[in-house]
């Protein structure tokens, strides 16, 4: 397999996400959404799989047309907005958007990136992985930070409705607004340019040709 | 305690709106939030990772799960 590390050993970092993914499929199964907490530990299960080697090289697929890519997003916003809410019509599009997310995703057309790969041309690898690692260090401490106060609202608002009140997730704060006549769309069309932006990123950062 | 729990998540959505226009500010301190996952998407781990979260996200919120 052409894009592992080191003859086969996947880096100490490749962990850290099978652990993120681990830790949220518990919290989803604590929370009782089984759904949510089976697609987290199967993902998983698939990285522990892909770091020990034990799944074949996936070579990409061809990638549809920029035109293509932006009528799909298009018809799938458009079912996503028009489709009764948490209706049968919205999982199946749900589900086959994860599907093909999965066949984009997945696949490495060429090794990894290393930080300051470019600027080594021109001396400056050190203070460009200097900047990075310190944009990535305030991004995760950001992330974590949000993720502990969401989980301290979570925790302390079991005990009732007062509780629930007082100490609101992220959640029972975004719902009432993606479930308004309003807000579905906006939620949609967010989501799917959020989806569209991904999917650019993973293709510069080596998951396409 | 209702505002206070809420204040936390605005401060804390003002902390990433402050971070994401950093670079933009002050240009060579931290690179552009686009810039990083690019970057840090280049490893597969990470790649899904972040597609799992951003799939979830849709999920979650269309499905009423």
């Amino acid at each position: 397999m052409s894009e592992r590390h080191d003859a086969g050993r996947a880096p100490a970092t490749a962990w850290i996400w099978v652990g993120v993914l681990a830790l949220t499929s518990s919290f989803q199964f604590g929370r009782g959404a089984p759904i949510d907490g089976s697609v987290f530990a199967a993902f998983a299960v698939l990285l522990v799989a892909e770091n020990l080697g034990m799944l074949p090289d996936v070579r990409p697929v061809r990638a549809p047309s920029r035109p293509v890519l932006a009528v799909l997003a298009l018809g799938c916003a458009i079912v996503l907005i028009m489709t009764p809410f948490a209706g049968p019509a919205t999982r199946v599009v749900l589900a086959l958007i994860g599907l093909a997310s999965v066949a984009w995703f997945w696949p490495q057309a060429h090794a990894p990136r290393r930080a300051g790969e470019r600027a080594v041309r021109a001396s400056q690898a050190a203070e460009e992985r200097a900047v990075r690692r310190r944009t990535a260090t305030l991004w995760a401490i950001l992330a974590v930070l949000v993720c502990l106060w969401e989980l301290a609202a979570f925790f302390l608002g079991h005990g009732g409705p007062a509780a629930e009140l007082a100490h609101p997730t992220i959640s029972s704060l975004v719902e009432p607004f993606v479930a308004s006549e309003w807000g579905r769309p906006v939620f949609v069309v967010a989501w799917v340019l959020g989806g569209l932006a991904l999917l650019g990123m993973a293709r510069r950062a080596g998951a396409r040709r | 305690m209702h505002a206070f729990t809420v204040t936390g998540y605005l401060v804390l959505v003002i902390a990433i709106l402050v971070l994401a226009a950093a670079p933009h500010v002050r240009p060579g301190v931290v690179v552009s939030f686009g810039s990083m996952l690019e970057q840090i998407m280049s490893e597969r781990p990470v790649r899904v990772t972040i597609m799992v979260f951003w799939w979830w996200l849709g999920w979650h919120f269309l499905t009423g799960a």
